[in-house]
């Protein structure tokens, strides 16, 4: 049984992963993230490079009055009055705009021969889903999130374990 | 320089040296290519590495009741913050101009600019400016006008007392010009600015600041009741604030000086504040206070006062005050001037903070061509309208002015360099020019 340092991030990653295109709408994103249930959906161009990621806590924002959700913003707001009618307002407001000005662009990604340890670090420190991208082209080629991890774990034969 | 060590200097003319590390510490300050503490840390190590002076010498030239002051202050408003209040007060006045848009601007300017009298002018915007975005969104109104108006207001406002701005802050400090003097002598002006600026700026806006009925009933809903998180801390802000503004008003009499009242207010409202509480919660609301100050600015200030004090120590600062004197004649009236108009230019480009730090000794070099120490207080109120008021005429002339910026950019109306002068230079000017005519019927005419 390999030891995790020496187990790589292609062992366990899902292929091809689920993602999103900078020109799909913020309707189209919604949509993705509703039917599978996901948080944060990694983002490409055309040619399949990651160039980043479209969080639920993004789209959030954009649901919200500009000054709860940006950087230094209200933090509380119970005072305001705010109906379901706003938010819907809000998101018709954005719905058929293309997803590029609103992802994050600041997002760790790993290798397919980087080594295990390190994403699964990354997932505990920080994030919910660790992009893997080519090492030469930043092609997106999988994901690893704590879902394909236990996947992996659970079908681990125990006896081959030394 | 008595105690100056040529060896340490490797020959070198202490002033010539001393006045090369201020002059390149000054220009990492503007070029904003070095964080601003890491300048004046840099410019300070030099001064005394170099033997200009000695670490001994470093610390007695750190004003420590500024620090105090400065300290004290961050504390307060630190736990005061906590409470809603500036939100409630926000919210309050909009309700009470039936959220007029034009009530709403000249409300919201004059909210800030109190605030900013007795608050810090970064802090005061950092509360009442998403409150603003968040009003003028339902009012479905552009943000400018309110923007605009809250960064003069917030400069103006904190030019009316000892703790407004950090200016007033070193000039009382040093000059032993008390809370009750600054209010007495600038606040009539401060007064007069604020409400000439929001005449300004409501001549240009008027027109476009209308919003439907809806949009008004919207903000009318808004319960500023709900602002107050904790009303028992709130109260206790509020008895802490009172008698440290009145501690500030009596120390004067009672040689009491105005950083250990700040210090004092600081230490008794932490004790309120973790009082009864176990050990573990206690650690943890210090720490979460503490870890709040602001350190980078009060390291800012002490290594500030410790450059500055090496450049005084080579005599260069006082060279510099026989220059002023030769090119005003020794006259009090033209010294007044100038030093308004200097600091106003100069603040309006440089951090006004070193500015004022290294004016202040030039001008206390000049005491005595101007009549003595007594006779020299129009120059001081002088040099605190103008590196206050000076903020107002660039985008960078005040911290306060670019986190409104940042603010502005995130919500989507970014103001520009060029947008603000547009308006900066104007205000700039009316604040400069009613200071002139104030100052000259107060002590001239």
């Amino acid at each position: 049984m390999a030891v995790i340092d020496h187990v790589q991030c292609s062992a366990i990653m899902i292929s091809p992963p689920t993602h999103l295109y900078l020109d799909n709408t913020v309707h189209e994103a919604i949509e993705l993230l509703i039917e599978h249930h996901m948080y944060n959906v990694p983002v490409t161009d055309r040619n399949e490079v990651f160039v980043g990621e479209i969080s639920a806590k993004r789209l959030m924002g954009l649901l919200l009055p500009v000054s709860l959700s940006m950087e230094q913003g209200l933090k509380h707001t119970s005072f305001m009055r705010e109906n379901l009618g706003d938010i819907k307002r809000r998101l018709e407001a954005v719905k058929g705009k293309p997803i590029a000005p609103y992802i994050a662009t600041d997002i760790t990604v790993v290798y397919p021969d980087s080594p295990l340890i390190d994403a699964l670090t990354l997932l505990f420190h920080k994030y919910i889903r660790i992009p893997v991208v080519n090492r030469d082209d930043r092609r997106l080629v999988g994901g690893i999130s704590l879902i394909t991890l236990l996947r992996a774990v659970e079908n681990l034969d125990v006896g081959s374990l030394d | 320089m008595d105690d100056l060590s040529p060896a340490l200097l490797l020959g070198l003319d202490p002033g010539w040296l001393a006045s090369g590390i201020f002059l390149l510490t000054y220009a990492l300050l503007i070029s904003e290519r070095v964080h601003r503490t890491v300048a004046v840390m840099l410019g300070a190590g030099l001064m005394i590495l170099s033997g200009i002076i000695t670490q001994d010498d470093a610390f007695d030239g750190v004003d420590f009741n500024t620090i105090s002051l400065l300290t004290g202050m961050m504390i307060l408003v630190g736990i005061t913050q906590r409470t809603g209040i500036f939100q409630f007060v926000a919210v309050w006045v909009v309700k009470k101009a039936k959220a007029d848009p034009k009530g709403i601007l000249v409300t919201l300017a004059t909210v800030t600019a109190v605030f900013s009298a007795f608050f810090d002018n970064v802090t005061t915007v950092l509360l009442i400016v998403p409150v603003t975005l968040l009003i003028v969104d339902k009012l479905e109104l552009s943000a400018y006008p309110f923007l605009f108006a809250e960064i003069f207001a917030s400069n103006i406002g904190g030019t009316a007392t000892l703790i407004g701005d950090p200016p007033n802050i070193m000039i009382g400090s040093v000059v032993g010009l008390s809370f009750a003097d600054f209010i007495g002598a600038l606040g009539p002006v401060v007064i007069i600015i604020h409400v000439a600026v929001l005449l300004l700026l409501y001549l240009l806006w008027a027109r476009k600041l209308d919003s439907s009925p809806a949009a008004r009933a919207r903000v009318m809903e808004f319960n500023e009741r709900d602002t107050i998180k904790d009303h028992r801390l709130l109260r206790q802000c509020m008895a802490v604030m009172a008698m440290v503004i009145t501690g500030f008003i009596l120390g004067e009499h009672i040689g009491l000086p105005s950083g250990s009242v700040a210090l004092g207010g600081a230490a008794l409202l932490m004790l309120i504040f973790t009082f009864g509480r176990s050990g573990k919660d206690q650690a943890s609301r210090v720490q979460e206070i503490l870890a709040e100050l602001e350190w980078g600015t009060i390291i800012f200030f002490m290594c500030l006062f410790m450059m500055v004090h090496g450049l005084k120590a080579t005599g260069v600062l006082t060279l510099i005050g026989q220059q002023l004197i030769e090119l005003t004649g020794g006259d009090l009236q033209v010294t007044t001037f100038a030093t308004l108009w200097l600091a106003a230019i100069a603040s309006a480009f440089v951090d006004n903070v070193p500015f004022v730090a290294t004016m202040i000794p030039v001008l206390q070099s000049t005491a005595d061509q101007l009549g003595g120490a007594q006779e020299m207080t129009p120059v001081w109120w002088a040099l605190s309208l103008g590196a206050c008021l000076g903020g107002n005429g660039t985008l960078v002339g005040a911290t306060a002015n670019i986190i409104v910026a940042g603010f502005a950019e995130r919500s989507g109306h970014a103001i520009s360099f060029g947008r603000f002068l547009l308006l900066g230079i104007p205000v700039l000017l009316i604040s400069t020019v009613i200071s002139s005519i104030y100052l000259y019927l107060r002590h001239f005419a």
